[in-house]
């Protein structure tokens, strides 16, 4: 009896090895970018981090992201609004960017910075409050109407028990529109006890031509960008910046880009497994912001000046990378 | 009569061009494709900014994973305890004896093998048997080998035991366990063979069911003992 039980556990461990741990190898060859995450545990150190730098570098290559950047030139902002483009052009940078990836089996994430001087230009969302704020322009808000209920109007809405009263207030409504009647309206009962009034609050949005009187110049640029990216392919993630101009001419660090990228492993498991990079777009020096960055997405072959379409840029031919790998 | 139908005629052919005035030119339009000569304000000397941008490439690729091994998915291995209480009958295939109510108190655990959503697990698990019709009370254990989703939908398990019957025999069981994890609800079917003091051997096929009184307990209670356990 006991050599049958060892036979069949026996048996029963044969079928068990038969199923063993991948390799990465086989993961990072078939993609299962998430599963090779998570089999690097939360040790950062030796072989484990030899193995997260490389499976952090296969993600990026098979997701080959895409980066384009472009900057509004002074000459493009004085075309729009005149002599106002100045000032704004001496504080601020308006950048377009976009950025694709090939979709994978895991979850991305990608941060896109800007850098000059060793440290991250402040930046913002472009939208029209954004280039308000920046052209000391006002957008007008919306208006906010309440209307006075009428008498008839009360004394309905006293009488009628309508299924959103309760029991009490719908016997104590009644009451209040009789004795109004009874006492044929000169004794006001159902303003004296209104019960729950229902607010008749109108908010009217301001109109188009509204906005565009109040802030012209605001309307002007944030107009002029959305008509430009309206019409950007799916997959990309087009975005409007605006930037606390960095310092340029002699003396001064070119800038950088900066772009992080993350990756998830996409699970309900309990355990979160995930890998980050981190790249740096060195611009070349330039007179300009906008002429160094048009340099770097110039199209091949041309010189790239500020205020030139360009094209979108592999990353991994621009970038170089900046730090060892996060910890997770 | 003839009158007042053309003045009808009138009225309604007057508030249809009105009402067609109103769908083509009331509509303002939307904000995302402003053409640049359309909302050129017409209060300011400004106009909309113009700006070139390239044909950026449409052709989006994906690339999926070519292969599941369901190994490294952030679940790491179980260690659940399990407290089973399992009713059922046995039926008496070969000895002296009867088909009976049979019951089994198992105290034990799921300890995962592997990582990964699906796991090969070991079933330590020991206890008190008791077979009412022939008054045999015996004590179980022993070490399975199963598996499945042992954290969330179940498993299937290989159930070697020991068996032995103080004073009286000595055997084995083997049963082919199921289990059905969040509900607590488990099934076996085994063969147990027991050997008697002088020679005679006893078998019985046995069918029960099991609840984990761990999992029901923590539910009841409302503490988070198995959901920690099991995660």
């Amino acid at each position: 009896m006991i050599a049958r039980i060892v036979r069949w556990l026996s048996a029963a461990l044969a079928l068990a090895c038969t199923s063993c741990a991948p390799t990465l190898d086989h993961q990072l060859s078939t993609r299962q970018y998430g599963e090779a995450l998570c089999s690097l545990g939360p040790s950062a150190e030796g072989q484990r981090l030899a193995a997260r730098e490389r499976v952090l570098a296969a993600i990026v290559r098979d997701a080959d992201p895409e980066l384009f950047v472009r900057a509004v030139t002074e000459t493009e902002l004085r075309n729009a609004i005149g002599p106002r483009a100045a000032d704004f052009h001496r504080d601020f940078v308006v950048v377009i960017l976009a950025f694709r990836s090939a979709d994978l089996s895991v979850q991305q994430a990608t941060a896109v910075r800007f850098v000059a001087q060793g440290a991250r230009l402040p930046m913002i969302e472009a939208d029209d409050r954004a280039f308000a704020g920046a052209f000391g322009e006002r957008l007008p808000g919306d208006e906010t109407f309440v209307a006075k209920e009428g008498r008839l109007s009360r004394l309905a809405r006293a009488l009628a028990p309508t299924p959103d009263k309760s029991v009490g207030a719908a016997v104590g409504g009644v009451a209040t529109g009789l004795l109004e009647l009874f006492t044929l309206g000169i004794v006001p009962f159902t303003e004296i006890f209104p019960g729950r009034a229902p607010d008749r609050v109108t908010v009217v949005h301001p109109t188009d031509a509204q906005i565009h009187a109040a802030a012209p110049a605001t309307m002007a640029i944030a107009d002029g960008l959305r008509a430009a990216l309206h019409d950007v392919p799916i997959g990309w993630h087009p975005r409007v910046l605006l930037l606390d101009r960095p310092a340029s001419g002699a003396g001064s660090a070119p800038p950088a880009i900066e772009v992080e990228l993350a990756f998830t492993q996409s699970s309900h498991a309990p355990v979160r497994c995930e890998g980050k990079m981190l790249y740096e777009v060195p611009l070349p020096p330039a007179p300009t912001f906008e002429a160094s960055v048009a340099r770097t997405f110039a199209a091949p072959g041309a010189v790239g000046e500020a205020g030139t379409i360009g094209g979108p840029r592999r990353l991994l031919e621009i970038a170089r990378r900046t730090t060892p790998p996060l910890p997770r | 009569m003839s009158l007042v139908v053309a003045l009808l005629v009138a009225v309604l052919g007057v508030a249809s061009a009105a009402s067609a005035q109103r769908t083509t030119s009331g509509k303002d339009p939307l904000p995302v494709a402003v053409s640049p000569s359309a909302s050129a304000s017409a209060s300011s000397s400004y106009r909309v900014l113009t700006i070139a941008l390239p044909r950026l490439p449409a052709d989006h690729a994906s690339r999926y994973a070519t292969a599941s091994d369901d190994w490294y998915t952030g679940y790491p291995p179980v260690r659940i305890p399990v407290v089973r209480l399992s009713p059922g009958v046995a039926f008496r295939a070969k000895g002296r004896g009867e088909s009976a109510f049979v019951f089994d108190a198992l105290v034990g655990a799921r300890l995962g093998l592997t990582p990964g959503s699906t796991q090969w697990g070991l079933f330590p698990e020991a206890g008190y048997g008791y077979n009412r019709a022939n008054h045999e009370h015996v004590l179980t254990a022993g070490v399975g080998l199963g598996r499945g989703e042992l954290h969330d939908w179940g498993y299937v398990a290989l159930m070697p035991r020991f068996v032995w019957q103080p004073g009286s025999g000595l055997g084995g069981r083997l049963g082919l366990a199921t289990q059905v994890t969040e509900t607590g609800l488990s099934a076996e079917i085994a063969l147990q063979q027991m050997a008697h003091a002088g020679g005679e051997r006893v078998s019985d096929v046995r069918l029960t069911l099991g609840l984990d009184v761990f999992l029901l307990g923590s539910v009841v209670s409302g503490n988070r003992a198995w959901r920690n356990a099991a995660r």
